[in-house]
């Protein structure tokens, strides 16, 4: 056989070979791909609103999310979809919230809160998705609010490519417990959101209610944490605003 | 307009070295830093292929292999995300390119390309050039800024390796410890020039 | 040093003698990016004895037939599949330990030392003696890996797999935890010493 024929075959056997593989295996995990990447939403869901995410059995998370946590369809001036499902939304109805492309999302686009409520099924508290730019991969999270729209609950990142030991830190328990109890608006009721602060809290000079430790090593995913708390604190504005004004 | 592609240019030559402030594209870096000639060469080749790859890679990213983008051949594939390829795509276009590049350079340039020996294909593995495509898809670039992007990084990348060469040359007459001598002296010299660039970090253009 | 030389010569080389970090020059980029901490270290290095074995071992395989023309790309397909592979079954099986490895996916397909192997033995050798090689280098990354991690993390943070090493009242008389330890440059100077310290012990002057 010809030596170049050769080459051209092996090439095409290996090229097929491996594509057949990849896919095979990326398609067929999918459902438990899915599955786990549901149940880890959930767990960090749960975890932002004070659950014990992390340590609960898979059946646990299902049934507490299914009965305690409700999500809510808004669009882009806070005003609420009741009979929306987000899951039945096509991307293109979806927002995108990071901030490149926020603005260009259409005007009726929809975005979607979760909120706790209760046996009676009203809210006690709501959280809101975060998505910005780290160091070296977009930053996904929840922030979590008390239902006077204004004090954090909680904070999680559930999905981010942030350096182990620096960057990565911020999905860290003692990261987000910085966070409890820190405020939005300030003392005028403008939106302040929260600063990570390069460096100890308590020697920025800033308002305590608005700023948190730093990671040391980590200054440039502490600043896309601090960006994107203004951004998507933005967002939402118009729906917390309606909820500042019931629970005021 | 421009003033944007400068921004890019000169923050991924200097604040964000692909090389001294991301520590991607290490190994060569290392093993070859010797003389500033070889340096100088590499450094030009690595130019030549993120120039060349990381665009090529783009284009094949935005009608292939992301999410929605075939539907230039039928909107039925509107759905179809192929974006688990990425790495594999990648990977097998840079090697293709640095395939191409040795060749042209046995063809037109013999004289680098025998200086450069061996350290050549050692350019496909090169974690800086498929670090700069992923970082594209990551930071949703389009193509010019593609280009700039590629181009940029390895300029950052030349300077990096040429001044650490030149230092090495520079240390060659001093009296550096046995046990130290070679490799152990270049990690530590990078790391103080990495301390350097540090200076650059947080700059906002 | 008796012990490591009844094993076999392609598992105890590559381990102080002929290191791949610190004698080879590959697989620099991920010592530097994953040694922050003792945990992240370990999980990187038990993948890339896996990945190392696993590619020797297929390659050597198909070192027969394969066309040396398309050699490097061939590697490249099979380390990168063999490692996309991993990953896709960590995602479905193994949720959290894939977020971990998820970042370090790309680092390992790139991972010079993989490659490098695989041209140096895999596509000569006979697939046993490949494997033995291929654990070798997989372990001798991992000495270099932990060592160096395990002296940031103290240094640096002052943990040890995460654990308080240093207690408070160390804090309080005034120690600070070395933050260069945590960032890049100190993962530099704390190879280019281990080299020192690897050549002092061998008894030989480093390389030019």
């Amino acid at each position: 056989m010809n030596d170049n024929t050769y080459t051209l075959m092996y090439a095409a056997i290996v090229c097929f070979i491996c594509s057949f593989l990849l896919s095979l295996f990326a398609v067929g995990l999918q459902p438990a791909q899915r599955e786990a990447a549901t149940i880890d939403l959930y767990r960090n869901i749960l975890t932002v609103f004070g659950f014990d995410g992390a340590n609960m059995s898979k059946e646990n998370v299902k049934s507490t999310f299914q009965n305690s946590i409700k999500q809510i369809v808004i669009d882009k001036r806070g005003k609420v979809y009741p009979d929306l499902k987000f899951s039945d939304l096509s991307d293109d109805q979806r927002c995108e919230i990071l901030y490149t492309k926020f603005p260009s999302s259409s005007d009726d686009c929809k975005l979607s809160i979760y909120s706790k409520v209760d046996s009676q099924g009203s809210a006690s508290a709501y959280a809101i998705p975060l998505e910005g730019k780290g160091l070296w991969s977009t930053l996904y999270g929840y922030l979590a609010l008390e239902n006077d729209g204004n004090t954090i609950l909680g904070i999680t990142f559930y999905k981010h490519g942030e350096t182990p030991g620096l960057g990565a830190e911020i999905s860290q328990p003692w990261f987000a417990e910085n966070f409890k109890g820190k405020k939005l608006l300030d003392q005028s009721g403008t939106l302040a959101s929260v600063k990570v602060y390069k460096g100890k809290a308590k020697d920025s000079g800033l308002a305590q209610d608005h700023v948190v430790d730093g990671i040391s090593g980590a200054t440039i995913t502490a600043d896309g944490v601090t960006d994107l708390l203004l951004h998507c604190a933005k967002v939402f504005d118009p729906f917390l605003a309606k909820i500042r004004k019931v629970g005021a | 307009m421009l003033a944007e592609y400068l921004g890019l240019a000169v923050s991924s030559i200097f604040i964000n070295n692909i090389l001294l402030a991301y520590f991607l594209g290490m190994c060569t870096f290392l093993a070859c830093s010797k003389k500033i000639e070889t340096s100088m060469g590499l450094g030009i080749a690595v130019i030549f292929v993120l120039s060349i790859t990381t665009p090529a890679n783009w284009l094949v990213h935005h009608f292939f292999l992301q999410k929605g983008a075939m539907t230039w051949l039928s909107p039925t594939f509107a759905d179809l995300d192929l974006s688990f390829l990425n790495l594999i795509t990648f990977i097998a276009i840079i090697a293709a390119q640095v395939q191409l590049l040795e060749m042209i350079l046995d063809k037109f340039f013999p004289a680098l390309y025998t200086a450069l020996g061996v350290f050549l294909p050692l350019i496909t593995v090169n974690c800086a050039i498929l670090g700069c495509s992923l970082f594209m898809v990551e930071r949703s670039y389009d193509l010019t800024q593609s280009i700039v992007y590629g181009a940029s990084s390895g300029v950052g990348w030349l300077l990096a390796i040429v001044a650490l060469a030149s230092i090495r040359t520079k240390i060659r007459y001093s009296h550096v410890p046995e046990g130290l001598k070679g490799l152990g002296i270049t990690f530590i010299i990078t790391g103080l020039m990495a301390i350097g660039f540090m200076g650059f970090a947080g700059i906002n253009l | 040093m008796g012990v490591l030389k009844s094993l076999p010569k392609q598992l105890s080389d590559p381990l102080v003698e002929n290191n791949p970090i610190a004698s080879q020059v590959l697989g620099i980029c991920s010592a530097l990016a994953v040694t922050v901490m003792l945990k992240q270290a370990v999980v990187m290095s038990l993948a890339v004895i896996f990945v190392i074995s696993g590619s020797n071992v297929i390659l050597s395989f198909m070192r027969k037939g394969l066309p040396s023309r398309i050699r490097i790309i061939v590697e490249m397909c099979v380390i990168a599949s063999l490692v996309i592979l991993v990953d896709q079954v960590l995602r479905a099986y193994f949720f959290e330990l894939s977020k971990q490895l998820s970042v370090f996916v790309g680092l390992i397909i790139t991972n010079c030392i993989v490659l490098g192997r695989a041209e140096a033995y895999a596509l000569g050798n006979a697939p046993w003696p490949s494997f033995l090689d291929g654990l070798g280098n997989g372990l001798g990354y991992t000495l270099v890996l932990c060592t160096v991690a395990a002296l940031r993390e103290i240094l640096g943070s002052g943990t040890i797999w995460g654990i308080a090493l240093i207690p408070q009242s160390v804090y309080d008389l005034g120690y600070v935890n070395m933050g260069l330890m945590v960032l890049p440059p100190g993962a530099f100077i704390l190879l280019g010493l281990y080299i020192w310290v690897q050549n002092t012990l061998l008894g030989r002057a480093g390389q030019e």
